[in-house]
């Protein structure tokens, strides 16, 4: 083959070329210039094996604006409920805290989980330039507090003692220093820790490097659950509390215990940290003058154009599904394999976060809220081909999903992903096929007349749109 | 090339597809597809390959887990992750290879950043330790070895810090307009571990971007040896000299093709020397701990609790992660060809070449012969590292240059970070580049703008 010179992108011929080998070529959004400069420049005949070209705004802008609307709606009811959840487990803890027993720790306990389940299938709201982690722009004005609510993974060391692999209780942590507290990383912050309350927490949070994790569901999931760790080989996990057993703090850590009153000082202030970053969500997605959700729908000083929301959303979603999800949430924790790398490794609830997340997304996509209608919704604009491959990938992830959910009763997950589970293929393919279902936004986007690339929904870092 | 041989090869490529109805067996034709972006915002040196299979992208993403996410000191609740250090500088990749771009002099406190790092070396007079020089190309400082390390774990003493001041050069280009280069020099301090040896040498080494690392691994020996010319036969000013250096994973001397003297053969090679030396991990191709033999604390300090604190398999996928990063493509603005006319009249493209083919076939535009060449007195770091001496530097690829900025937050060019523009660091070129560097200066003011221009479009 002749020398080819490579000073131009391919991502849009790839998937064209990906498309062709399957003989299911999808004329659409940016990929049809190719594909006319294909069939017009070498003769190919016509496309008569592939289906009709929509154009480009086949989806018109009133219905685009519908979809847009059903979309904030959904996050409106999500948030919402992840408020309410949240709230649900503030009072669960101060119950808690006043007296604690066996009965009042397994309360606080549920309603950690309960809350996870209205959250989860919120997650799907982000990397979409919005008010939860918008990185600029007018979103920003709600505190993007997702790296306040959901950092993970952490280092819990620094939040409490813990067990080392040697068997020795670390110290030095923020609930045993009374005074000043320096997170570890050249470039962290000292903070007077001598009270805990929900500032010094937000202080502390990232404070020397994305690990240095102080808030959110992930720290009070560790101050009621504690460690749920091996200490063998890392290549060679064995969970010490068994394949069906999560962390097990002892109570008397809120009983008997050193730092009896810090430690429940601390889980007061998370917990109500929560709550107040998920009545900054409610606030930006209801309706007013000035809302987030006003310029999300295109009125007010700060209005986004439709394109440009229905953009910012697909790419979202996409990004979400594939890149968070999918890459860096499942393939991390199923390749390495190690617990400390599963999201809820504290509960073991990394199921509920994998389901959740996962409806959160078909939740946006059909423009559905806990099984019924919201309103008009992406997939009942798409054409059939599209809803067709998007169907089968849905009911493949589906089967999927409840096949995971179904082991967790012999094992947790932090046990299916390690080599020789009979579990861990189930996992493995449902990871790839979120992969394909990330990537199918860019087919859905197409059909809106926005153009994607796969790199567009591949990584989780570029939240610029 | 110009640029509507680009479009006209683009639409060849996508003919070729598009007239073919079954998969192109042409590996040469995919890797094309698979390495390179458009992108040129402060994420493009992270994207990666668009993979073939879910099994290459659960490797790149692997890999990618462990450059980013934090290391930790050993024992530790986090056995996945532990055995950082005792000793060390930065405790995960990407802390000094910001967004995978070139690090930068200062840190967000305005002290000096861990991603300059000192290496420490002494002078093989005696000519006793030719093993050592054999596998490590140099005899590192005795007490401190051949790095310092700016942190220790909880039980060992970090070995000391460092401070630069600047002279600062004022000087005219030939149209009279005034400019200002400024000179670091470098001291180390609050050195825990005694006195230097009075023989010492400090290298200061920035942290290179890593663009295209696994295109430029793919280069043949031949395409970068024919540009070798040690003793100047062509009397062109320029040499061009290979470094020849010890990959401790295949036990034999190869071309150094990485690393600011061409030290490291191999993506691999330096991805285990970087985790060796920056982070103190051991690993199947430096398997000690960083410890010299004077530092007892260090070598009494927990250890990880296995073989190695970076086994073979996520050293691994820490160099497929690096290999697998795509390439940003050029960016060329209204004066990109006229500046690179000017590239090419000074000479700068005989040691920045401009072109070179991987293995698949594919071009690839660097700006670097990957050869050492002598750079003058005033750029020395005075460092010998195998075949490199004190005033050689490999030639740093220049591509992905105009983005730099973007992705590390500063501009700081040169191997110990004194250049703050494109146009300083041209100014600092000596030794073999001295002509170049007087023609640059004799430039018009147009000119220099039009090559500045060129350098941030490739």
């Amino acid at each position: 083959m002749d020398k080819v010179t490579v000073l131009y992108d391919y991502d849009n011929y790839y998937q064209y070329k990906e498309r062709k080998m399957d003989m299911k070529v999808k004329l659409l959004g940016s990929v049809a210039l190719a594909a006319a400069l294909v069939l017009g420049a070498t003769g190919c005949g016509s496309n008569s094996d592939s289906e009709p070209i929509p154009t480009e705004d086949s989806v018109t802008l009133p219905k685009k604006a519908q979809t847009l609307t059903t979309y904030a709606d959904i996050a409106l009811a999500n948030y919402t409920d992840a408020l309410n959840d949240a709230k649900s487990l503030n009072t669960a803890i101060d119950t808690f805290v006043a007296t604690p027993n066996e009965t009042n720790f397994e309360a606080a306990k549920t309603a950690w989980k309960i809350a996870r389940e209205s959250y989860g299938t919120t997650e799907i709201f982000r990397l979409s330039n919005g008010p939860i982690d918008a990185e600029e722009g007018f979103a920003t004005a709600w505190g993007t507090p997702e790296g306040q609510l959901n950092a993970w993974p952490l280092d819990e060391n620094m939040i409490d003692y813990t067990v080392d692999s040697s068997g020795a209780t670390t110290s030095g942590n923020i609930i045993d220093t009374v005074g000043n507290f320096t997170p570890s990383g050249s470039e962290a912050t000292t903070v007077d820790a001598t009270t805990i309350t929900k500032d010094v927490l937000a202080a502390l949070n990232e404070n020397g490097g994305d690990a240095n994790v102080a808030t959110g569901y992930h720290a009070v999931e560790f101050l009621l659950w504690g460690q749920d760790q091996d200490y063998n080989s890392f290549l060679d996990d064995t969970v010490t509390n068994g394949a069906t057993t999560a962390g097990q703090r002892p109570l008397t850590d809120y009983t008997s215990g050193t730092n009896v009153q810090r430690r429940k000082d601390y889980l007061v202030a998370a917990s109500e940290l929560i709550v107040d970053d998920l009545q900054d969500m409610v606030d930006a997605w209801t309706e007013g003058s000035g809302s987030y959700r006003e310029a999300f729908l295109g009125s007010g000083s700060n209005a986004i154009s439709t394109d440009d929301a229905l953009k910012q959303v697909f790419i979202g979603m996409g990004k979400f599904v594939k890149s968070e999800l999918a890459n860096e949430r499942m393939a991390v924790a199923i390749l390495t394999p190690s617990e400390e790398d599963e999201h809820s490794c504290f509960s073991d609830n990394t199921h509920v976060d994998v389901t959740t997340n996962y409806q959160g997304f078909v939740n946006v996509l059909k423009g559905e809220y806990k099984g019924s209608s919201k309103g008009t919704g992406f997939y009942s604009l798409l054409s059939a081909a599209t809803k067709a491959d998007v169907d089968t990938l849905i009911a493949s992830i589906d089967s999927k999903m409840a096949a995971m959910n179904m082991a967790v009763s012999t094992e947790h997950f932090d046990y299916q992903i390690k080599d020789g589970s009979s579990h861990k293929e189930n996992l493995n393919s449902a990871k790839n096929e979120l992969r394909n279902l990330g990537d199918a936004m860019v087919d859905v986007a197409g059909e809106f007349g926005i153009s994607l690339t796969e790199d567009d929904v591949t990584d989780p870092d570029e939240t610029s749109v | 090339m110009s640029f509507k041989n680009t479009i006209y090869a683009t639409t060849a490529i996508i003919m070729i597809a598009g007239c073919s109805s079954t998969a192109s067996k042409d590996s040469k034709d995919e890797s094309v597809v698979a390495q390179f972006t458009k992108a040129d915002s402060s994420k493009a040196f992270t994207k990666a390959y668009s993979f073939k299979s879910n099994e290459e992208l659960d490797m790149h993403i692997l890999g990618k887990s462990f450059f980013r996410i934090p290391w930790v000191e050993a024992p530790s609740a986090t056995t996945a992750r532990d055995g950082l250090g005792p000793l060390f500088s930065a405790n995960t990749c990407i802390h000094c290879h910001p967004n995978n771009s070139n690090g930068v002099v200062n840190d967000t406190n305005l002290n000096i950043s861990r991603s300059l790092v000192m290496r420490l070396s002494v002078s093989n007079i005696k000519n006793i330790n030719n093993n050592l020089i054999k596998t490590n190309g140099f005899l590192p400082e005795p007490t401190y070895g051949g790095q310092l390390s700016f942190n220790g774990t909880s039980d060992v003493n970090y070995e000391g810090g460092v401070d630069v001041e600047y002279t600062y050069i004022g000087s005219k280009y030939d149209d009279g307009e005034v400019y200002e280069l400024r000179k670091p020099t470098f001291k180390l301090t609050n050195l825990q571990y005694g006195p230097l040896d009075k023989d010492i040498n400090i290298a200061p080494h920035k942290a290179l971007s890593l663009i295209g690392l696994g295109a430029i691994e793919s280069i043949s020996d031949k395409d970068i040896l024919i540009n070798e010319d040690i003793d100047d036969k062509n009397k062109d000013g320029i040499s061009g000299k290979a470094n020849w250096v010890y990959n401790p994973e295949t036990n034999s001397t190869e071309l150094g093709r990485f690393t600011w003297k061409g030290a490291s053969a191999s993506v691999k090679h330096q991805s285990a020397n970087a985790a060796h030396n920056d982070m103190g991990l051991s690993n199947p191709l430096y398997p000690n701990h960083n410890c010299t033999d004077a530092q007892v604390e260090c070598q009494n300090a927990l250890k990880g609790h296995h073989d190695f604190d970076l086994p073979m398999h996520r050293l691994d996928a820490i160099t497929f992660y690096l290999k697998t990063l795509k390439i940003p493509l050029q960016r060329k603005s209204a004066n990109f060809d006229k500046g690179e006319k000017i590239f090419n009249d000074l000479g700068c493209v005989k040691c920045h070449v401009d072109s070179f083919n991987t293995s698949d076939g594919v071009e690839i535009k660097p700006y670097s012969d990957f050869l050492l060449h002598d750079m003058g007195e005033q750029l020395s770091d005075g460092h010998t590292i195998f075949m490199a001496e004190k005033n050689e530097f490999r030639t740093p690829p220049l591509w992905g240059l105009g983005l730099y900025k973007k992705a590390s937050g500063e501009l700081n060019l040169l191997h110990d970070g004194r250049a703050r523009s494109i146009e300083e660091a041209i100014l600092w070129h000596g030794g073999e580049a001295s002509n170049s560097a007087r023609a640059f200066k004799a430039l018009e003011k147009k000119d220099r703008d039009y090559l500045v221009e060129f350098l941030n479009g490739i």
